[in-house]
């Protein structure tokens, strides 16, 4: 059996193909992927704590001024904007190392899903002393209001069990 | 249809002669039309309206709006593809003596996909209740088309192009959901088991 350079497991699509790319000749796909995930996932931590008081989801809130909030979140959005736009050459195309509309897609909802965990835990840890019990628990993302996510993924590990 | 080409040259030629002036409307300007930032932005919108509403009606709302966006968005895109089979309009930077501040693209300037992808989410959106958020997407969908014009990747046609497809495909869109609100409510019950709507 041929063996497999051990560079081709787990290396993106767009990585290999910019490796056999002349004109490049880096491994900029890679970083350029996890530059994106990084300022995905700040802004998404972002948005998440706006729409948490918006939605007075209580035990998803990391910071319970809301004006303050309102100024961080505002504030890291646009941090994280800058930090994308004036650290490398963002205006490639996706072939010689920037990310089609696919790979974009599929790191974003990375981004957004590994946020919300993100911040359901940090917040868990925050608010470990607000936490109603008495509370019925009504499901859906208005459970955030009473419980915390470490709450809510125990029970549901109690219920699998 | 000659008249309306010489327009569009003209919008174009007014639209790419603002670049060029500073070099810090330039980097705004690419920053605007890049792949990234107002995609992102749009992405981000989304995301917040997943979460914002209130009461499980507004949400059970919101997060369908969210879907139909994705989808009005896909099919769009989807048509660009077609309709890029039969038909491939050259770049300005191809018929022009002129240097883009952009990447040469090299697929069809006609239509815009990132038009049509973004103005159907626009539609969508329109739907909802903000007038904050309709607002918001709207100026980054026009900051967005411009951009793309003055940085010499995209004639006014071609954005004018993708949002007519985005709008014809938005009674398709309305059928298909229709159809599928069953599989909606579905999908979403299953989420809400896990706290994730």
């Amino acid at each position: 059996m041929a063996r497999i350079p051990i560079t081709w497991i787990g290396v993106p699509q767009s990585a290999y193909r910019l490796k056999s790319a002349p004109q490049t000749g880096s491994d900029m796909t890679f970083s350029f992927a996890l530059d994106y995930f990084i300022c995905v996932f700040i802004c998404c931590n972002a948005v998440l704590q706006l729409a948490a008081h918006s939605a007075d989801l209580s035990m998803l809130k990391i910071i319970r001024n809301k004006s303050l909030n309102y100024l961080i979140s505002t504030g890291l959005i646009f941090f994280s904007a800058f930090l994308f736009f004036n650290t490398d050459n963002r205006i490639i195309n996706d072939f010689e190392g920037g990310l089609d509309a696919n790979q974009q897609a599929v790191i974003f909802f990375l981004s957004a899903l590994s946020s919300f965990f993100t911040t359901g835990l940090t917040a868990s840890v925050i608010n470990s002393s607000k936490h109603k019990k008495s509370t019925q628990n009504i499901g859906g993302l208005a459970s955030y209001r009473n419980y915390r996510l470490i709450e809510l993924l125990n029970g549901k590990w109690i219920n699998l069990r | 249809m000659d008249q309306f080409k010489i327009i569009d040259n003209q919008i174009f030629e007014i639209l790419h002669g603002l670049t060029g002036q500073s070099a810090s409307v330039d980097a705004l300007l690419k920053a605007l039309a890049s792949d990234y930032f107002v995609p992102v932005g749009i992405g981000l919108t989304l995301f917040f309206l997943w979460f914002c509403s209130r009461t499980i009606t507004a949400r059970i709302s919101s997060q369908k709006i969210v879907m139909k966006s994705i989808s009005h968005m896909a099919l769009s895109s989807f048509f660009v593809l077609v309709i890029n089979q039969f038909l491939f309009v050259d770049r300005p930077f191809v018929n022009n003596e002129m240097s883009p501040l952009f990447y040469l693209p090299t697929d069809s300037s006609f239509p815009s996909n990132p038009a049509a992808g973004i103005f159907s989410i626009v539609i969508q959106l329109g739907k909802t209740k903000s007038a904050r958020l309709i607002t918001l997407v709207t100026i980054l969908f026009l900051a967005m088309s411009i951009s793309r014009v003055c940085v010499g990747i995209h004639y006014p046609s071609d954005i004018l192009g993708g949002c007519s497809l985005a709008i014809i495909c938005t009674p398709v869109i309305a059928f298909l959901a229709k159809k599928t609100d069953p599989v909606q409510n579905f999908f979403l019950e299953k989420l809400r088991i896990y706290n994730l709507a």
